[in-house]
């Protein structure tokens, strides 16, 4: 019998020398009082929710990371006071980047961080937790944005709840609702567009994106609609691969017309 | 199917006699009969409307009409009678004594309510001036008992104190009349309209109203999300306790940040605005076959403790 449960628990048994996904999942405590957390094929996710925001981060680990056979679900959720409480150590990122043997143990209600630094655990708040439904984006015209420090210094002097965005002539162009002051930033036609798009985000979920974004990756994708939600989408290619959803509700016209 | 599709009818037949044997002895009784037979007829007619019983459904809808006018409770009577329209105009090749009959007797509703009330409601009497107090809470679709005195001795030119309307309302509130959040001491109550077994709830689309019910199944993950409607985010249940069932739709901090509460049996009062079910298609949540109004809501109770889940505490009446 004993043995058997250690078998069963060295199937949930992943190794890493990256903390990453620990350090990212203290970052978004700013932003999120609680996170997501979805185990499941290789991949781990974190998802934060807010009224006009979801973000998806997943890190996809190569082979032999997991136990053979790993094939379980695990799903959590845990608060911002349980992060803060247990991941001290990956506060910065400089830390996480140093962590050695880094061990998650996947339990139903709990996982078990050990490293040569740390041997912690972080608690559910509940089991299997309902996981939001997150929605696919469909896109009118998407972007290359090369240069992610500085759409978020563009970004923050616009003091509007909502952003006015315009892309066009390969620029995309950031502005208040009355189209002034202008902000524009470069960026790069991706596929072809037929006709300028012109859309609306709510600013502070926007800005929450771009800094996520920019931990990721230093350039991201920008996918815009003229009607409804936006995406941004950032991926970066090591071990593992890291790949960020930014999904942004639309601003619907009874609003932007208050 | 209904389980106990024959003790309801049976039931409604009793108190329908019931309410009888206390006309000219005791008024309250009488209407408490009434009442209960009203509501059971409406719970009954929706199950025969929805197997295509139509006949059957319009002689319930009829019985409660009539069942909640007898008792002084206007508006359950008009919006049986705007139900019994409906089904009509949906079906118009049979039922034409029953259309008259309907349309004769919401005209005749509406012009109480529009013109009448004042000789209507027998204020000598503690039933009426109960009546009359539930008779100001539909009109204005919700109130607090502030306003409540304010309007009581406008329209019915007798004053009135603060003790007495709390009274009245806690009153209506038992028979499943209105639905109070607030209060108890120093506070004003807020009184809604309980819209738990209204034949019909079109009249309150997109009003604020307060609703009690028991919370059923998450159904989120049973709609998609269309990208290019998509303005807010949003936590979808089902509640029950209220015929028929509605959906509450939560915004996603709320829902987040108590998601221990969303349970299963959760008894709330939900506040919010109560809209028709193709509003939530409006916001990018479809689904195949959503015939359930919508509260969205925006104030969260627990029934059993009265703490508040979430929301603004601060809300008109």
């Amino acid at each position: 019998m004993g043995k058997l449960m250690l078998e069963d628990k060295m199937e949930n048994d992943l190794k890493i020398n990256d903390g990453t996904p620990l350090y990212i999942l203290w970052k978004l405590t700013d932003d999120f009082e609680k996170v997501f957390c979805k185990v499941e094929n290789n991949v781990f996710s974190l998802i934060g929710a807010k009224n006009h925001l979801f973000i998806k981060i997943t890190f996809k680990f190569g082979g032999g990371f997991f136990k053979k056979n790993y094939n379980n679900k695990h799903l959590y959720i845990f608060t911002r006071e349980e992060i803060k409480n247990n991941l001290r150590w990956f506060k910065n990122k400089s830390n996480s980047n140093k962590v050695e043997n880094l061990r998650f143990i996947f339990e139903n209600q709990s996982i078990s961080i050990e490293s040569t630094q740390v041997d912690t655990n972080l608690n559910s708040e509940l089991e299997k937790p309902p996981m939001p439904n997150i929605p696919e984006i469909d896109d009118d015209g998407s972007c290359l944005i090369i240069d992610s420090k500085n759409i978020i210094e563009q970004l923050k002097p616009i003091n509007e709840e909502i952003v006015k965005l315009e892309y066009v002539d390969n620029q995309l162009t950031m502005s208040n609702l009355n189209g002034d002051p202008l902000y524009k930033v470069e960026s790069r036609m991706k596929g072809e567009i037929e006709e300028p798009v012109k859309t609306y985000c709510y600013k502070g979920p926007l800005l929450i994106s771009f800094r996520f974004a920019d931990i990721i990756d230093n350039s991201f994708n920008f996918y815009l609609q003229k009607k409804g939600a936006n995406k941004i989408s950032v991926e970066s290619k090591g071990h593992p691969v890291i790949r960020g959803e930014f999904l942004l509700t639309g601003v619907s016209q009874r609003h932007l017309n208050d | 199917m209904l389980e106990n599709e024959k003790e309801i009818v049976r039931n409604i037949s009793s108190d329908l006699i019931r309410a009888q044997r206390q006309e000219n002895k005791d008024l309250k009784k009488k209407n408490q009969y009434l009442e209960r037979a009203a509501n059971e007829s409406v719970k009954i007619a929706n199950y025969y409307l929805k197997n295509n019983n139509h006949k059957k459904s319009i002689e319930y809808f009829l019985t409660a009409a009539n069942s909640y006018e007898k008792s002084n409770a206007l508006f359950q009577s008009k919006s049986c009678y705007k139900k019994l329209l409906d089904i009509y105009n949906e079906d118009k090749t049979e039922f034409y004594d029953y259309y008259e009959k309907s349309k004769e007797g919401l005209s005749r509703i509406k012009k109480i309510i529009e013109e009448d009330f004042l000789d209507f409601f027998n204020l000598e009497k503690k039933e009426g001036r109960v009546s009359a107090t539930d008779f100001l809470i539909w009109k204005n679709n919700g109130t607090d008992t502030n306003e409540l005195v304010d309007q009581y001795e406008k329209n019915f030119h007798r004053s009135i104190n603060d003790g007495t309307i709390r009274n009245y309302s806690r009153e209506l509130e038992n028979r499943k009349r209105v639905i109070i959040w607030g209060g108890p001491q120093g506070r004003p109550y807020h009184i809604y309209p309980n819209l738990m077994n209204l034949a019909t709830r079109k009249d309150h689309y997109n009003n604020k109203t307060l609703i009690e019910g028991v919370m059923q199944n998450r159904l989120t993950n049973k709609f998609e999300i269309n990208s290019n409607k998509w303005y807010s985010n949003k936590e979808i249940f089902e509640v029950n306790g209220v015929n028929p069932s509605l959906l509450l739709t939560v915004d996603m901090d709320a829902f987040v940040r108590n998601i221990d509460k969303f349970r299963e049996g959760l008894q709330v009062k939900a506040y919010g605005e109560l809209n028709k079910p193709s509003e939530l298609s409006e916001i990018g949540y479809t689904t195949n076959n959503n015939q359930f109004d919508i509260l969205d809501s925006q104030l969260l109770i627990d029934y059993d403790t009265g703490e508040k889940i979430y929301g603004e505490i601060n809300v008109g009446g």
